[in-house]
């Protein structure tokens, strides 16, 4: 009976699919690591208030979205969101191409806020008298949820759904074809 | 065989390794290298707030045709001039930049009140406006607007600005300082300039 698990050369079919899965992990892993972390972290300021930090590889976020089929998310899509889409994607293309920089900052008594590009991620940071808020998103893995969203748009069915032409209408690189049941 | 397995691990792990290196930084530049900067600094001493804002011409660029709420739409704003700003239906302002273009420099309008001054004037390729409020620490209020950008503002249909041709012909402007206010509580300057922070 070992004798099927044992190859003539002494590797173990047990020990190879050992090694090609641990192969695997660190293929996965290293994709994983070079999609980077979405961070959230939230510091209420009040006596008792909640603390929350959150890492989420930001390779998980367009693979969750995948297993949610786009027209699920175009119903429930507000129709001032299908409406800046387009918007927020022409910036994230922009924004992958900015070398680290601030665009925004802000310094008041006891309030602070703070954007800027930082190795191709988009940094907030508030701290103000009540909240300390940072977040981290790696643009790059945003580009295909944006695409999800977008075709996901085609199916929201809010008010301004006939202004496709304006808000969406350029964007032909979506496709055409019918997104129903496609993955990304 | 171990030789063959070694080898092949090794593969993995520099395949590894170049997955895991940070995406390459050399993304090509984009078409326009200016950044549009807002400084506003409101109050003094610890009770001051400041605010920074740099913005790539090419992120304008970008976003504002994108734009479509209300009466921006397609990187143009439309003025209502059948509604309440009907008081400029009648006005042709791209034939009035023609006249302005047209002429040599000098003072266009010149207000001296008792209390305000204002001068319009066209200066090396420039539109110039001065607003002084007030005698001694009163409001001043400097604008220097390139001549291109006015003229690729006002170079949709009548009643439209073309935001996104300005923004365009800004780019391709040189480095300056645009608009200035000044009082004795707050200061704002805006400025187009090559670097990616403000000064």
């Amino acid at each position: 009976m070992l004798s099927i698990l044992r190859s003539e050369r002494g590797f173990s079919v047990p020990g190879g699919m050992l090694a090609a899965a641990g192969v695997g992990a660190l293929f996965a892993g290293s994709y994983l690591y070079s999609q980077g972390l979405i961070r959230v972290s939230v510091h209420e300021k009040r006596p008792g208030g909640e603390h929350i930090r959150l890492a989420v590889p930001a390779a998980i976020a367009p693979l969750a979205l995948a297993f949610v089929p786009a027209k699920e998310i175009g119903k429930h899509m507000p129709a001032e969101a299908r409406q800046h889409l387009p918007v927020v994607e022409a910036a994230l293309n922009e924004l992958q191409r900015l070398p680290d920089c601030t665009l925004v900052q802000v310094d008041g008594p006891g309030e602070h806020v703070r954007i800027r590009v930082l190795d191709h991620q988009m940094v907030v940071d508030v701290n103000d008298h009540q909240d300390e808020v940072h977040l981290t998103m790696p643009l790059g893995s945003l580009r295909s949820v944006m695409a999800k969203l977008g075709r996901a748009a085609e199916y929201s069915s809010g008010e301004n759904a006939c202004d496709r032409s304006g808000a969406w209408g350029h964007a032909g690189h979506h496709g055409s074809g019918h997104p129903d049941g496609e993955v990304l | 065989m171990k030789r063959l397995v070694a080898v092949a691990g090794i593969l993995a792990l520099a395949a590894g390794v170049a997955l895991a290196s940070p995406a390459s930084k050399s993304a090509s530049k984009s078409s326009s290298d200016k950044w549009l900067h807002v400084r506003v600094e409101d109050g003094a001493g610890e009770d001051a707030e400041r605010v920074r804002v740099n913005v790539p011409l090419s992120l304008a660029e970008a976003v504002i045709p994108a734009i479509n709420v209300d009466n921006f739409r397609n990187g143009k704003i439309r003025v209502d001039v059948n509604g309440e700003d009907n008081h400029l239906q009648d006005v042709d302002f791209r034939k009035i930049l023609i006249a302005l273009r047209d002429t040599k420099d000098g003072n266009f309008v010149t207000v001296e009140g008792s209390r305000d001054n204002v001068q319009v004037a066209k200066q090396g390729g420039y539109l110039v406006a001065k607003v002084r409020e007030g005698k001694e620490g009163g409001t001043r209020v400097d604008a220097k607007i390139p001549f291109q950008v006015v003229e690729a503002l006002l170079s949709g249909d009548n009643n439209e600005l073309n935001i996104a041709a300005a923004v365009r012909a800004l780019g391709e402007h040189g480095d300056g300082v645009l608009v200035t206010v000044d009082d004795h509580k707050s200061k704002v300057r805006i400025w187009v300039d090559s670097k990616n922070e403000s000064e």
